[in-house]
């Protein structure tokens, strides 16, 4: 006999605004530490994507460990389609992405020529990275974390294409998987162990690949920024930490001349 | 000497003289292990459950002894000098030591969990082109395992360690300007794990990974090897069928059969079973126990995203209780989600986004229908309009706003004409908006003198092809439209877009493309002079242009194009998602009663046909979704977005519409601050100011900067509104209804 499915597929509504409650109340008590948000959706409207297990227990273990240290200003699902993304995404109560400094995602992923995408709960519905910019003001978004896979593929050479347009808000850095990262049991504690190296003052890259690499699974792990060089590219992957935002520049637009990408691959 | 170094050397010693392997992601070993597992799972044998044991070590006095033994491998020459590493951080679960360098070694609480990497810089400067092979990588790490990192991974004298693969760590960039990536690879990762009485143990347990350089020396580690000791209890195993029944009825996703593809087009790439161990996290509540470990990916069933799914088994007799393993909770009959009761840690589900809905702050810049960009002989038109958008799109960029653009045939054409895709620009590089401008009017044609007659030759006639006239065309085109063909040789454009141009010009107007076979505009289709299909074809032709610029997908709108037929069953047909623009024309077939008073067709002919609409200021902020354009009031469920929003022209807002003063700018600040206080907070709200292409001058670059980071300072930063283009508006609206159904629908 099947188990009884782990989440039913339609939100908590009732439940999502207890804790935004619970997370304005604990975002007034804390004002210096970090913001982050996090969405995450398993299961889609009308079952039109496959389902995706034990993600929850992936964005819960992240928001339960990053939350001992920085406040947490949301936690919500892929609902409402691209608001929070393209749009509304300066707005705290749509869960808009530029609303935090870290904002971290879990669903499926994948990639055209121009855009990468993230599929959203509506059926039908994605959100494209060309429709995005990020950080445009220096208390907006910084690190843009997607636990979702492809999204930061570059096999035709067009990576920059895809994230040319959210780096040139400003964000700082961007993770992702360039191929595969595993859903399972055995992967449950990502998130967790993601925001463990964060706290610990690791380089967002350190993190990222500690975190979430596990190696009795391929995972496909990457981490993009962009600079006024090569070598200051590198040094920003190096050297940003969850703690030292504010002492690097903002790149927005024209200020930058490079990407560069780290990844882990088989 | 032990038994384990010994081993150790025998190996390395073999692999020394053993021919090179061929360069693969997985080992043989790992590999064979798919295989084995697949014919007969651990082949019905039982298995010793083993218990991880905590080791006596704390994670600060393994820190201290690590530190140590990185010294020994920086004196073996295994090292680089990485720095004095420091304690930065020590808590319950774990104790961290950095380096300037940027090195770190960290102890998990349980002092078996470990890692050691060097700098990012210090092992970028020993990148090499090309991927170590796996036999020089096996090589390499068999000298370190043999060495000194042999203590710290303990072997019983049941136990082998086995060499599971590669991994790498590869970096590559771009200049941004030429796109010309470069890669390096950075780090060659010896993959290893363990057998323990000759059964492999899965799962993120018992693994061990050496990150080298590309100059062979030691950049890392990651170790997870724990002392296991063995019960005098022993589990019997199912046989492979019973292991196919279990994932059947308990695994959370389809495992397909090798070689058979699952219902989303997924497979099973790798199959291994063993003893299971989840990790330091999950091992400390339960024994570890037999089980087969299914890693699944491929693609969803309509090939647009990437599925990689594990899937873990017990496949012992009888299974073990884990707390931490759903699959053996649910085996046993109890709900095996661990946070189904939102337990302590586990987060629950997500909420919804709630809240007020948004409010944007909007542009639209047209591109003339009247214009000549691409008459003979008028290029430096051409030119100077693209300039303006051009200084308008950065300007605007860098003052965080967005503008919208939006072009009827004769900017689109010129173009395509002089290869200049200036609107794609806009959009891929800037970020901003685009679209199209039906720059139609309603169907009065005042006689402007232009020979249509020959235009309509002129342009269809160089294809080769029929002239419509040929086939019974009888002009009755608005003059704006055809203008709008002078001097377009479509002989200029690519075969596919004339193809398309000319098509779907044809059917639109209910032709047949077979000569002589038409009776007039629509005849066949029994449609009036003013028909919504003619509305239809003249927005097709300019949608289809535009479409060829920057890409229907980003090409959703319509900016005007009111007139005595129903513009909104014509936008649907069209492909419009939207109309914007919103003015007097798009009343003229709104029933009487369902118009402001004294909006009559002559009024509105008569001077109204421009002036904003609706009328109320808490209408025209709101987008709505219409079925028809009978009363402009929202259908629930319609198809095509009336879009209005226009609060004025820039340069206007000071009474004149000359220079543009921050006496413009103060007025229009003014008028937000109305729109947006007109706004109902559960509807998504909107404004619309007209930047015409003229007012992008370095001239006005001043005032222009001023007015974007007024709005800024005053509306955007405070979150009282937002920039967003015309489509973005378009999006925002769809996901607020959507929204709005969730949250009407959920418990």
């Amino acid at each position: 006999m099947k188990p009884t499915p782990k989440r039913s597929s339609k939100s908590n509504f009732p439940l999502g605004t207890v804790r935004a409650l619970l997370v304005m109340f604990a975002a007034a008590s804390a004002a210096n530490a970090g913001e982050f948000g996090t969405r995450c959706q398993e299961a889609y409207q009308n079952n039109w994507q496959t389902k995706v297990s034990s993600l929850y227990e992936i964005c819960g273990g992240f928001n339960a460990e990053l939350d001992d240290t920085d406040t947490q200003d949301f936690y919500y699902d892929l609902g409402g389609s691209t608001c929070g993304f393209s749009t509304c995404d300066a707005s705290t109560s749509l869960a808009g992405v530029d609303t935090v400094d870290l904002f971290y995602t879990a669903t499926h992923g994948g990639t055209t020529a121009r855009n990468a995408y993230l599929t959203m709960f509506e059926e039908g519905s994605y959100e494209y990275s060309t429709d995005w910019r990020y950080g445009d003001d220096n208390d907006q978004v910084a690190i843009f974390s997607q636990y979702a896979c492809t999204v930061m593929e570059n096999h035709d050479d067009r990576i920059w294409d895809r994230w040319g347009p959210a780096f040139r808000g400003g964000v700082y850095v961007v993770t992702g998987s360039h191929d595969l990262v595993y859903s399972s049991t055995a992967t449950e504690d990502v998130g967790r162990d993601y925001a463990d190296g964060l706290q610990k003052s690791k380089s967002v890259r350190d993190a990222w690949f500690d975190g979430n690499a596990d190696f009795h699974l391929d995972q496909d792990l990457a981490v993009m920024a962009v600079g006024s060089s090569s070598a200051n590219c590198w040094n920003r992957v190096d050297q940003i930490r969850w703690q030292n935002l504010t002492s690097f520049q903002r790149l927005r637009n024209i200020d930058m001349t490079h990407w560069c990408r780290s990844r882990i691959t088989r | 000497m032990t038994t384990q170094t010994l081993k150790m050397m025998f190996a390395a010693a073999w692999i020394a003289f053993a021919a090179p392997a061929a360069e693969a992601e997985h080992s043989a070993y790992l590999k064979a292990q798919t295989e084995r597992s697949l014919q007969e799972a651990l082949a019905n044998e039982s298995v010793s459950l083993l218990e991880a044991r905590l080791p006596e070590s704390s994670a600060s006095e393994q820190l201290d002894s690590l530190r140590e033994r990185l010294n020994d491998l920086l004196t073996a020459g295994f090292l680089d000098e990485v720095g004095a590493l420091t304690v930065t951080d020590a808590d319950s679960d774990s104790v961290i030591a950095q380096s300037e360098s940027g090195a770190y070694l960290e102890v998990d609480e349980d002092s078996s969990v470990f890692r050691f990497r060097v700098g990012g810089q210090t092992a970028r400067v020993e990148a090499s082109a090309r991927r170590l092979t796996l036999y020089e990588l096996e090589n390499l790490a068999w000298k370190v395992l043999a060495g000194p990192l042999a203590d710290y991974v303990p072997l019983s004298e049941a136990d082998e360690l086995v060499f599971l693969g590669s991994q790498y760590l590869i970096e590559d960039e771009a200049d941004i300007e030429t796109n010309q990536t470069t890669e390096r690879v950075v780090g060659h990762i010896a993959l290893f794990g363990r057998e323990v009485e000759g059964i492999f143990v899965v799962g993120a347990g018992s693994k061990l990974a050496l990150w080298f350089t590309g100059a062979g020396n030691l950049m890392g580690f990651d170790v997870n090897w724990p002392r296991y000791e063995r019960h005098a209890e022993t589990q019997a195993t199912v046989s492979i069928e019973d292991v196919w029944a279990r994932f059947d009825a308990y695994a959370e996703q389809e495992v397909p059969r090798p070689g058979q593809a699952g219902d989303a087009s997924v497979s099973t790439r790798r199959f291994e079973c063993g003893y299971v161990d989840l990790g330091a996290r999950k091992r400390r509540h339960a024994s570890i126990q037999a089980g087969c470990f299914a890693h699944v990916d491929g693609f969803s069933d309509d090939g647009a995203v990437r599925i990689a799914q594990a899937e873990v088994m017990p496949i012992g007799e009888p299974v073990e209780r884990d707390p931490n393993w759903p699959a053996t909770k649910a085996m046993l009959g109890e709900d095996p989600d661990p946070c189904a009761d939102d337990a302590p840690g586990c987060g629950g589900p997500p909420g919804n986004p709630s809240g007020p809905a948004p409010f944007f702050v909007t542009t639209m810049t047209h591109m003339e229908g009247g214009w000549a960009d691409a008459l003979p002989g008028r290029a430096s038109l051409f030119v100077k309009h693209a300039a303006q958008l051009r200084l308008g799109a950065r300007l605007a960029m860098l003052h965080d706003a967005t503008l919208t653009v939006e072009s009827e045939i004769p900017f689109s054409s010129a173009q395509i004409i002089y290869g200049d895709d200036v609107m794609a620009e806009l959009h891929d590089r800037y970020g901003h908006g685009v679209g199209t401008h039906c720059d139609i009017g309603p169907r009065i044609n005042a006689g402007t003198g232009i020979d249509y007659t020959a235009l309509m030759e002129s342009a269809v006639g160089a294809t080769g092809g029929p002239s419509l006239f040929d086939i019974g065309f009888e002009s009755s085109l608005t003059p704006t439209f055809l203008s709008a063909f002078a001097g377009l040789h479509l002989a200029n454009f690519p075969d596919e877009l004339v193809d398309l141009y000319v098509e779907d010009f044809l059917l639109a107007y209910g032709f047949s493309l077979t000569p002589g076979a038409g009776g007039g505009p629509g005849a066949s289709l029994g449609l009036t002079e003013r028909g919504v299909l003619e509305l239809v074809a003249e927005w097709r032709v300019r949608k289809v242009l535009v479409d060829e610029l920057v890409g229907a997908e980003n090409n959703l709108g319509c900016s005007g194009g009111g007139g005595l037929s129903d513009w909104v069953q014509a936008a649907e047909l069209a492909d419009f998602a939207y109309v914007d623009g919103v003015v007097g024309y798009h009343f003229l077939p709104t029933l009487s009663g369902a118009r402001p008073p004294g909006w009559t067709n002559p009024a509105i002919f008569g001077g109204l046909y421009h002036e904003p609409a609706p009328v109320l200021l808490e209408d025209r902020v709101h987008p709505v979704f219409l079925d028809d354009a009978l009363d402009l009031q929202e259908d629930l469920g319609g198809d095509v977005l009336m879009s209005p929003g226009s609060i004025g022209r820039l340069e206007a807002f000071d009474g004149t519409t000359g220079d543009l003063t921050l006496a413009d700018v103060a007025g229009a600040l003014d008028a937000l601050e109305d729109a947006v206080a007109a706004q109902n907070p559960t509807k998504v709200g909107k404004a619309t100011f007209y930047l015409p292409a003229a007012i992008f001058t370095e001239a006005n670059e001043p005032v222009l900067a001023e007015f974007f980071d007024e709005v800024q300072s005053r509306f955007v930063e405070p979150g009282r509104a937002s920039w967003a283009s015309q489509r973005e508006v378009y999006d925002a609206v769809v996901a607020w209804e959507e929204f709005k159904k969730m949250a009407v629908s959920a418990p």
